[in-house]
């Protein structure tokens, strides 16, 4: 289900847009001020994150952004968030708030919390993803000082995960006309296909990785134009940073 | 004056398959040699020894004059402009025009250098429209003529074609085969297409069991129906109604 959508997102990349257009480097910094904003809250607090939901949809509505696939990208990785908190509830039952005339326990409004924190943080970096491109965001990284061989892996990384879906859905396809009645693969079938498609996959990148070499790849992802950064970029980053710390500030203030 | 010199080459895999056993021919500058043979006659492996990836156990190849060797492989490969079966392969840019400009920049040109030359490719390949494309929305003829774009860029003295005319609709298929015609360059074209070979080739090399087991015009060598039914080769339609097959 989120392979498809991690192709969809990746593709909305290429799109055209005010957003698509901001200097890399702009929505990097900003997402990055974001994620701290948000991570910086009390491990209780809820109400005080539920403002940072609008990064995420003003970003994606100005990118022009499917929910769908971000959704189900946050979805599909949901489970992680939901287990490391889900003995919360358990552990801390002391009442720490009353909503709606309900008392509610510490536990609940940590998980709660942690539940959040995660939708935010993932659907950020998802949209910076679906208005930059994967590339666009390794070179933002190069420019902002990560070494160059970390961002060449990252390229490749990146390159060698569609293909890996690519031969994936290939032999998916192929078993499923093979076995019609079937609608899944047992497990002896599933085992020997994984095999298959480790030693496909690793074929295909060999051969794209010689297609590389001929035209002179030496380790590098040679950028065709750095791209200047522009006052539109400058009031994108400094008007997100100053609104996500006024946020956490204001938090700061009504907590004492 | 030769642009590809192949003298005597040899190569046994690890597993002991002797897949060339002393392969030798010339390719004269501007010349369009066609490589024809059936599955595993060993086509695949002169190209990727050709590409240097595969190292020749015995016998040269020399690109321009330049042996090629572990000393002399960048310099040999900047000459060889290579156009991959599956296009898929070889576009790994996030746009059309970053893959094409990737072979100039990563070669020392300035962006602005690399720039123009790729937009003036594209144009002039009549795909300038999708230069900021993503390589994976295109269509099979416009990824194969992106990725000739791609080694074209780089004023290669040779093209090593292997199968251009694959995966591609019959007016793609045409379209490419023009395009391919109007080359001044020296191109090895290493195809199952026949008819492909007759358009566009001065001479053929027919390549068996690792050997090549004829040579000629491409009337001499695919037009003799017993030769090329003892290789299981057919001979094409083109050669017997001077026409291709409609």
């Amino acid at each position: 289900m989120s392979r498809s959508a991690a192709r969809e997102l990746d593709l909305q990349g290429y799109r055209d847009s005010a957003a698509h257009r901001l200097d890399p480097r702009a929505k990097l910094v900003a997402t990055a001020v974001f994620l701290v904003c948000v991570v910086s809250f009390p491990k209780r607090e809820v109400l005080g994150l539920v403002p940072y939901l609008a990064l995420p949809l003003a970003m994606g509505a100005l990118g022009r952004v499917g929910f769908r696939p971000v959704a189900r990208l946050v979805l599909a990785a949901s489970p992680f968030a939901v287990l490391a908190a889900a003995a919360n509830p358990f552990l801390d039952r002391q009442p720490a708030a009353v909503i709606l005339g309900v008392a509610v326990s510490g536990g609940v409004l940590s998980f709660a919390s942690v539940v959040l924190r995660y939708v935010l943080c993932s659907s950020a970096l998802l949209v910076v993803v679906a208005v930059t491109t994967v590339p666009g965001i390794v070179r933002a990284l190069g420019r902002l000082g990560l070494p160059r061989p970390l961002g060449a892996q990252l390229m490749m990384l990146h390159r060698y995960l569609f293909l890996l879906e690519d031969e994936g859905e290939r032999l998916s396809r192929a078993r499923a006309l093979r076995e019609p009645l079937r609608k899944r693969a047992t497990l002896g079938t599933a085992r020997r296909m994984l095999s298959s498609l480790l030693w496909r996959s690793f074929e295909r990148g060999d051969r794209v990785y010689q297609c590389m070499k001929v035209r002179g790849f030496d380790g590098s992802f040679p950028a065709l134009s750095p791209g200047a950064f522009r006052t539109s970029d400058a009031v994108f980053l400094v008007g997100v940073s100053t609104a996500c710390v006024a946020l956490r500030t204001l938090a700061l203030r009504v907590a004492s | 004056m030769s642009v590809l010199s192949v003298e005597g080459v040899s190569y046994r895999y690890p597993d002991g398959t002797e897949a060339l056993r002393g392969v030798s021919f010339d390719i004269e500058d501007g010349a369009c040699v066609g490589l024809v043979g059936p599955n595993g006659a060993g086509k695949t492996t002169l190209v990727s020894v050709l590409a240097g990836f595969f190292e020749p156990s015995a016998g040269s190849v020399a690109v321009g004059g330049v042996r090629m060797g572990a000393s002399t492989l960048a310099e040999v490969r900047a000459r060889v402009g290579f156009v991959f079966a599956d296009p898929d392969d070889q576009l790994f840019m996030p746009t059309v025009l970053e893959d094409v400009c990737f072979g100039p920049l990563a070669g020392g040109a300035s962006p602005e250098e690399a720039k123009g030359r790729a937009l003036e490719l594209l144009n002039a390949l009549g795909i300038g429209a999708l230069a900021s494309k993503f390589p994976g929305h295109l269509s099979a003829g416009q990824k194969r003529l992106a990725t000739l774009a791609g080694v074209l860029v780089q004023s290669p003295r040779l093209l090593v074609l292997d199968e251009p005319t694959a995966f591609l609709d019959p007016f793609a298929r045409r379209d490419t085969l023009s395009r391919l015609k109007g080359l001044s360059q020296a191109r090895l074209l290493v195809t199952h297409d026949l008819e492909a070979v007759v358009e566009l080739c001065s001479l053929v090399l027919l390549l068996d069991e690792g050997r090549v087991v004829a040579r000629g015009t491409p009337a001499s060598v695919l037009g003799d129906v017993a030769l090329m039914s003892a290789h299981r080769l057919e001979r094409p339609h083109i050669l017997s109604h001077g026409h291709p097959h409609s």
